[in-house]
């Protein structure tokens, strides 16, 4: 088994394929008392085959393997949420919303305007967590997605906005309310009881402490300007 | 009728939500309102629309129409979703 630091915790596991290339830069030489062990079994593999549809078993255990971290993440105070997480001046805004709807493409359109002042922290599934005094963090993982973009840091979340596709850019706030629902829509679901309370109370901080929004956009970079000017008050 | 097995409502961020317990199949969050929680919490017995009517009828100050009307529309809605054993 590898040690591997993912998200501020000590992570054992044995990947092959994909998910060992994905979790090379987290590596580690510390090798004590981990905190989280990944087991993913030759039966669970073939489980995720079937259930996704998928043939390659190289992608189910990518699959397999991300589930289990990030349901034992629970234990740590953390979640995925199914997003785009950009570090702009050491602070993360996460873009979220269905497949295909354009997280990479509206990062990649801040990436455009800001240059070297941002970078992507996970392109596909960063692990939130929270952290001391409440704070909420975004951390980069192996489980980032097709192009693997992620960095092995982590930094608190000033934002979130849920993307639609509109032929005009408009941003509105969503209440906690509707913005606790559109986060349960982008995690995974399938929760024990117990697994389900620990879910929803990191969920209900997070609306707390974080802004979250609507953004409907179109792909132009005043798509990026309109986003950035709501998240941080500035203007580019 | 009754709630199938494996399906719980919890609250979050003021709202109800009805999600499943350990089942990857069902990936659906179903947001209820005050009386669609009052009435999830009837259906974890073997009940009817005319029992159910009853206890709203005793909960709440409404008039029956609107009890009744109001238990169809949320079975309707759990039928839907493929939630109830009948």
């Amino acid at each position: 088994m590898n040690t591997y630091s993912i998200a501020g915790l000590l992570v054992n596991m044995s990947p092959f394929g994909k998910t060992e290339k994905q979790a090379e830069k987290y590596l580690t030489d510390f090798t004590d008392n981990p905190d989280i062990i990944i087991e993913v079994s030759e039966k669970m593999v073939q489980k995720y085959m079937q259930l996704v549809d998928i043939n390659s078993e190289d992608e189910a255990y990518y699959l397999a393997s991300g589930f289990a971290f990030y349901r034992k993440l629970l234990n740590f105070g953390g979640f995925m949420l199914h997003s785009s997480a950009i570090c702009i001046d050491e602070k993360v805004y996460l873009f979220s919303g269905q497949s295909g709807i354009g997280k990479s493409t509206h990062t990649g359109l801040l990436k455009q305007l800001l240059g070297d002042r941002c970078f992507v922290v996970n392109d596909d599934k960063p692990a939130i967590r929270i952290m001391e005094n409440n704070e909420v963090y975004a951390f980069g993982t192996p489980w980032s997605g097709k192009y693997d973009i992620s960095r092995n840091e982590g930094y608190p979340v000033l934002g979130l906005c849920f993307l639609g596709r509109a032929e005009s850019n408009s941003i509105t706030p969503l209440d906690s309310k509707n913005a606790a629902i559109h986060i349960m829509n982008q995690c995974t679901k399938n929760f024990t009881e117990s697994q389900w309370d620990k879910i929803l109370g990191y969920i209900d901080l997070f609306v707390k402490k974080v802004p979250v929004y609507k953004l409907l956009c179109n792909k132009d970079p005043a798509a990026a300007r309109l986003s950035f000017k709501t998240l941080t008050g500035e203007e580019i | 009728m009754k709630i199938k097995d494996g399906f719980i409502i919890k609250s979050v961020a003021g709202s109800n939500v009805i999600v499943a317990v350990s089942n990857p199949a069902f990936s659906s969050v179903i947001t209820v309102n005050e009386t669609g929680s009052f009435l999830f919490e009837k259906l974890k017995e073997d009940t009817d629309v005319n029992k159910l009517t009853e206890c709203l009828l005793q909960e709440y100050e409404v008039d029956r129409q609107t009890a009744f009307d109001d238990t169809c529309k949320f079975i309707n809605l759990l039928r839907q979703a493929e939630l109830l054993d009948e």
